[in-house]
């Protein structure tokens, strides 16, 4: 429902940030012949389209020759220099241990076919897409999920794919939800994704990958743990009371929803999609078991359920993260595609979401038309996680850093700064060179920007070919050869 | 992947030597920020537009009130740009862009960073002077073509040659030659002699050359505007940039001195894969740090360090 006054605003539209025109006019004026064009049919296609909602263009306030908005679109962030800091940290740390692991970077667009998320299986993701139609008619959208992308390498790969594949991306996603909840509509996530490996290894590899990264943060088993279940556990008890294998995805969808649902309403979704009342129950009482012991008594040892998690556990026990993880049937997470392990970290005090989740998801790549390769992985956000170390105080302090200030005292002396800072940069050392300001201002500079040294070029000193040299954390203060200064 | 990483890495580096800081933005941006009446052209709006609106939106530049703002602003970001062209002419719809904008610094002192910046970004991939120019020009020669000025030049006396000369190679004999022609008070011409000195303090000036064409489909700009080019010939630009003093008034706020640029990530590397054919230059940042590159001939598969500044 488009949200159009009866002269609508094209202001209030939402675009995907163009291209910066270098060079020949050719570039510049066929660009915006096109755009001035099919900005009137986007107009029309947009008014009937259901997903192009404007609810939230209160927000812009864009009149005549007024001010422009200064907010980012609702739900996205701006990423100013202390907030960037913060977060190239975050994704330096993400790197690092995907290095550990040995794991490959990869990247994919942002903006992907519609298609590769239709999935009609009730899930929270694929009902919040953040989809439009583009100037050709075609639907497309901004991932929700990363997921999906990956799929489509490997599949475009074909046949000359050398597996088993590891990859990691650090990517941006995208939902659509109504701002009334001031949830976010963006947020970044590293994936770390294993192809072509069948055996629990691979996710007894995730799994350290996870926990690594939280051994990096500081954050010690007793503050976050990671649950840890079996979609085949659901899978056995829907075969113990035969239940048709095309309700498998729909009752995980619904019953992902155990922790934000009741019990009654949990029941009562269940039972609508046809499963009976002692089949409800069945499913209920297994996913309120909490020791493998207990599961195995249910199910029956034989099951590949209690096997691929005894494997699990064994190899936590190697690896050295057995007590970070603990099974728990309720865990199924709310993706349709998983098929296995699946398992999501959380905090100990209950106060925050998911930190991160993952599973299996061997049947994937067939629902694109390919061959089915097995896989596993898991996205791990970079809200949730930033709240969690702000929570414990383990936020890092992510000041600036500098080496020099050059700086000349005299405006005739900004020849000689000039070629003092362009060769310092040159030998690999951060210069600022600053004019125009007083000596006080470069002090206090120095301070914000963390620099090492202050170099003053100075009339005096620089007619005997030298410049002052000041160590801010010493306040040693000396003479040296322009030439010679490293 | 990696090779972007390797790219990016350079980016990062050098933004870092400049003193830079790194900046990022929603890559969904409101609409009103790109078009503002019917019929002007979205080109006129786009540059370093995004730049504009983190001024606004960052909690501190909010009201945008002199105190709490800390000029001049150096900032630097690597992001995804798009845009919508028929796929007949096999052209990309997205494209990674390294930009790096000066807020706040009025004089022609910051275009000589931003000119430092790309030259070190050049001889960090290895490219060299000879490879590789920057263009330099002005918009306040107003509408000036390259003919018009030849042809002021051509009616002093000198021959097509010299005048050839004049507008290729932007020296203080040119720039003395070209003040003759235009009058001293072109506020031009000081600045582009400006510009040339520092280039000569900063070590660069073999990079630069004036031509009065690089002005053109860049509506916005008030001051200097410059492109780096393929000496080669291949047209398309590998970055370009200038001044913009009065594009935050067209926002509806009061107008900061502004400069920067915008250097994609496929041209370039077009361009090195063309120039690394024969030779593979790898700069990593010990050898760097020395002044040095590694050099590797693929045909024999020699190996050596050369001074960064010697590579021919």
């Amino acid at each position: 429902m488009a949200a159009w006054s009866s002269s609508p605003s094209l202001r209030h539209l939402l675009l995907l940030r163009p291209r910066l025109p270098l060079g020949p006019t050719c570039l510049a004026g066929s660009f915006s012949r096109r755009h001035v064009h099919s900005r009137r049919r986007r107009l029309f296609s947009s008014a009937s389209s259901s997903t192009l909602t404007h609810g939230d263009a209160a927000s812009a306030h864009v009149d005549g020759d007024g001010v422009v908005d200064v907010n980012p679109p609702r739900g996205t962030r701006d990423f100013p220099p202390e907030e960037m800091r913060l977060r190239t940290w975050l994704f330096d740390q993400f790197r690092e241990v995907s290095r550990l692991m040995a794991f490959e970077e990869v990247d994919f667009p942002v903006l992907e076919s519609e298609a590769l998320f239709i999935r009609k299986a009730g899930e929270e993701i694929t009902q919040q897409l953040y989809n439009f139609e583009d100037k050709g008619g075609r639907r497309v959208v901004l991932r929700p999920e990363i997921t999906p992308s990956l799929a489509r390498l490997v599949i475009k790969q074909g046949k000359s794919v050398s597996l088993p594949l590891k990859w990691f991306t650090i990517g941006q996603c995208w939902r659509y939800e109504r701002m009334t909840r001031g949830r976010r509509r963006e947020h970044y996530q590293w994936n770390m994704d294993i192809f072509g490996v069948p055996k629990v290894q691979a996710e007894a590899e995730l799994l350290q990958a996870i926990v690594l990264l939280f051994q990096r943060l500081g954050i010690p088993s007793s503050d976050v743990g990671i649950r840890v279940s079996s979609r085949k556990v659901l899978q056995a008890v829907l075969n113990m009371y035969s239940i048709p294998e095309h309700l498998f995805t729909e009752v995980c969808v619904i019953v992902d929803k155990l922790g934000k649902l009741t019990r009654e309403e949990i029941e009562k979704e269940l039972m609508s999609t046809g499963l009976s009342s002692e089949a409800v129950q069945g499913i209920i009482e297994v996913l309120s078991l909490k020791s493998l012991s207990k599961l195995e008594e249910v199910l029956g040892s034989g099951v590949e359920a209690v096997a691929d998690l005894k494997k699990l556990f064994s190899f936590a026990e190697q690896y050295g993260y057995a007590d970070w993880i603990c099974f728990d049937a309720s865990v199924v997470r709310g993706l349709a595609y998983y098929t296995g392990i699946v398992f999501e970290a959380f905090d100990r005090e209950g106060k925050l979401r998911a930190i991160c989740g993952g599973g299996r998801y061997d049947r994937l790549l067939s629902t694109f038309g390919s061959e089915d390769i097995p896989a596993c992985g898991f996205g791990f956000g970079d809200a949730v996680i930033v709240e969690l170390l702000k929570e414990k105080g383990l936020l890092p302090d992510m000041p600036r850093q500098i080496d020099d200030i050059v700086f000349p005292l005299d405006e005739e002396l900004e020849g000689p700064a000039s070629s003092i800072a362009s060769s310092l940069r040159k030998k690999g050392r951060a210069v600022d060179l600053v004019e125009d300001k007083r000596l006080k201002w470069v002090f206090k500079h120095a301070e914000r920007i963390n620099a090492s040294r202050l170099i003053l070029v100075g009339n005096s000193e620089w007619e005997r070919g030298m410049v002052r040299v000041k160590i801010l954390s010493t306040r040693e203060e000396f003479e040296v050869k322009a030439g010679e200064l490293e | 992947m990696r090779h972007r990483t390797w790219l990016f890495d350079q980016f990062r580096e050098v933004s870092r030597l400049m003193a830079f800081e790194e900046v990022d933005f929603p890559v969904l941006e409101s609409e009103a920020l790109f078009i503002r009446k019917a019929g002007e052209e979205i080109t006129q709006q786009v540059s370093s537009i995004f730049f504009l609106y983190l001024l606004f939106s960052s909690p501190s530049l909010l009201l945008f009130s002199r105190k709490s703002v800390s000029l001049p602003l150096k900032w630097f970001t690597i992001g995804q740009c798009w845009r919508y062209e028929r796929m007949t002419r096999g052209r990309r719809r997205e494209h990674y862009q390294w930009n790096m904008d000066i807020f706040g610094v009025p004089k022609v002192r910051a275009e000589a960073e931003l000119l430092q910046a790309i030259v070190l970004l050049f001889q960090r991939l290895g490219i060299t002077s000879s490879d590789v120019g920057i263009r330099v020009s002005s918009r306040k020669l107003g509408k000036l073509t390259r003919e018009e000025i030849e042809k002021e030049l051509m009616s002093t006396g000198l021959s097509s040659e010299a005048v050839r000369g004049i507008i290729e190679v932007l020296s203080l004999k040119s720039l003395s030659k070209l003040e003759e022609v235009l009058g001293s008070g072109v506020e031009a011409v000081a600045d582009l002699k400006k510009l040339f000195s520092f280039a000569e303090q900063y070590d660069y000036a073999d990079w630069i050359c004036f031509d009065a064409s690089v002005v053109r489909g860049l509506a916005y700009y008030t001051g200097i505007v410059f492109e780096a080019f393929d000496r080669e010939g291949n047209l398309r630009a590998i970055c370009g940039g200038g001044r913009y003093d009065r594009l935050l008034s067209t926002f509806g706020s009061e107008d900061i001195p502004a400069c920067g640029f915008g250097f994609g990530d496929a041209v370039i590397v077009e361009h090195a894969e063309r120039i690394n054919a024969s030779r593979l230059i790898l700069v990593g940042n010990s050898e760097w740090e020395r002044g040095m590159v590694r050099v590797k001939i693929l045909s024999t598969r020699e190996e050596f360090e050369v001074k960064a500044g010697e590579l021919e």
